[in-house]
């Protein structure tokens, strides 16, 4: 049997949508066991989040003081001990997930998986590697153990209706305190992040150039993007270039909130700049 | 603040649109231009920047790879790092292996500071710089857009998918680095030349004694999935009426 540990995301409040991806993804490990581990200062009403979702056997509550906070080097030594009990350990590929998962990996001494996006088998996977253009089948070597961050987007969440047991646990493990957070800005607006919107509308170059749309880049994205980001309800992207190439396009995209750009530079094109926003969860 | 240490990788230019080889055995990089890792550019910017709003303070190039990336590192130079290290080996190498690398250089090198990009553009993979401070059991301050140093201590604003966070980690630390940080500058030709002359040392995994195993095994790479042809709509009408025709919204 396996036993899949899936780190949960959380802001203290509610449960980031990616961990029931996570779920679903550690739903096709065969013979699997789903457990939610949730770090915090006081997981409480995240853990009756994460209990309901469909497929989940537990949920750990792992609850002090220093867990406020989601950073990598407090959370990764508890993760590691707590990992001992686990075939396969999952996170995100969310900004969470990316920089927590690999310090977790290393502390185990074995290596990560990024950005699984399918499950072949309990220990061989597929990933995107160069932005999305050349996809590799990896295979991991059973004796150890597994770790992977979980490209959210190649999964659906899994659904509610589950009802497992929540237990807390106290983990006897010494933190270090050579890093200390200091705060946080987060865009003001009702536009949902990246990486939880459900739908997600881009502009960049391409698609003014193409002349069907007779509006200037400053004016596009006033009057093209934001007006069809707002009646979606989804994410915001421009592609870098395009941004770059125009100031009038960058000062109105910084004028508004929650705007992604895609890093992917150059002339690889816009179908490639399409591919990896949607490939490749380095964003914003 | 007395020496820096940047992690510069040898990979595909990324103006290079990627052909996977028709057996599926990997990409086709034979007569590829080859480049640093542009994210590893970003990486030395920020470390040249700090060097020349200090005194005294040494940034080392550091890579692992094939003998050709000597070019690689010959162009770090030239942009204005002190002196290179190639941990030179023809066997790929996973990130946790680079991680162990960097440790073993860090171990004779006492850097304050290693900053990293916080992504190859090959591989993806997104693990060096953290693996790295795992297991230098330093502090990690990933993804980069702001980095203050002062007093043992460097402030940094990192980008996450919900904004920014920002983090203050004691010195010694390990920053990987985001888009935004910096434009890295251009090499001039003069610094070429000089660049020749800087020490640059040619070591091995063996040396330091790390072990290259692969943990890992690609079993094959494939081309993506085609993409579905697209539709032209001509206003935003329209757009949310064909979304709407398609169930989507």
């Amino acid at each position: 049997m396996h036993k899949v540990l899936i780190v949960g995301e959380h802001d203290g409040k509610a449960l980031n949508p990616a961990t029931a991806k996570c779920v679903t993804c550690a739903a096709g490990i065969p013979d699997g066991e789903i457990t939610i581990v949730l770090l915090g200062a006081d997981t409480a009403a995240v853990a009756a989040q994460a209990a309901a979702v469909a497929g989940v056997k537990s949920v750990l509550r792992v609850d002090r003081p220093e867990n406020e906070h989601p950073l990598a080097a407090i959370f990764a030594p508890q993760l590691a001990a707590l990992a001992a009990d686990y075939s396969h350990v999952f996170g995100p590929s969310t900004s969470f997930g990316k920089d927590l998962m690999p310090r977790v990996a290393a502390l185990l001494g074995v290596p990560q998986v990024s950005d699984l996006m399918a499950v072949e088998t309990a220990y061989r996977f597929r990933r995107p590697t160069y932005a999305g253009n050349a996809i590799v089948t990896v295979e991991a070597e059973p004796a150890r153990k597994l770790i992977a961050t979980v490209r959210v987007a190649s999964f659906e969440a899994a659904k509610a209706g589950g009802n497992a047991a929540v237990e807390s646990k106290t983990l006897n493990v010494t933190l270090p305190s050579h890093t200390r957070y200091v705060g946080a800005k987060t865009g003001s607006t009702d536009r949902p992040d990246l990486q939880t919107a459900k739908r997600v509308v881009s502009g960049g170059r391409a698609q003014f150039a193409s002349g069907s749309c007779a509006l200037g880049f400053a004016g596009s994205v006033d009057a093209w993007l934001v007006p069809a980001g707002n009646s979606v309800t989804g994410a915001l992207v421009l592609v870098r270039d395009a941004v770059e190439s125009d100031p009038a396009l960058a000062t109105a995209a910084a004028a508004i909130a929650n705007v992604y750009v895609s890093e992917r530079p150059g002339n690889l094109g816009w179908c490639d700049a399409l591919r990896s926003l949607a490939l490749d969860a380095s964003l914003p | 603040m007395q020496k820096i240490i940047v992690a510069i990788k040898r990979v595909v230019d990324y103006n290079v649109r990627i052909r996977v080889k028709p057996d599926g055995s990997g990409v086709m990089l034979d007569g590829v231009k080859m480049s640093v890792n542009p994210f590893d550019e970003i990486a030395l910017e920020e470390a040249l920047r700090i060097k020349e709003r200090g005194t005294n303070i040494e940034v080392v190039a550091v890579s692992i790879g094939v003998a050709d990336t000597q070019q690689q590192l010959r162009t770090a130079l030239a942009m204005g790092a002190d002196r290179a290290i190639l941990v030179q080996t023809d066997v790929p190498v996973e990130p946790l292996t680079a991680a162990q690398t960097f440790l073993a250089v860090a171990k004779k090198e006492n850097p304050d500071l290693i900053f990293l990009g916080k992504q190859a553009i090959d591989d993806d993979a997104n693990q060096t710089g953290q693996m790295l401070a795992a297991i230098w059991e330093r502090p990690q301050a990933t993804y980069a857009s702001k980095v203050e140093i002062s007093g043992g201590k460097a402030l940094v604003t990192r980008e996450v998918d919900a904004g920014l966070e920002t983090i203050e980690v004691d010195l010694p630390a390990v920053v990987t680095v985001d888009l935004r940080l910096n434009e890295p500058r251009y090499v001039k030709l003069p610094d070429i030349m000089k660049a020749k002359k800087k020490p640059l040392d040619v070591t091995s995994l063996d040396a330091l004694g790390v072990s290259a195993g692969a943990r890992l095994v690609t079993v094959k790479t494939e081309p993506p999935a085609q993409r579905q042809k697209g539709v032209m709509v001509k206003d935003v009408a329209e757009l949310v009426a064909v979304l709407k025709k398609k169930g989507l919204i």
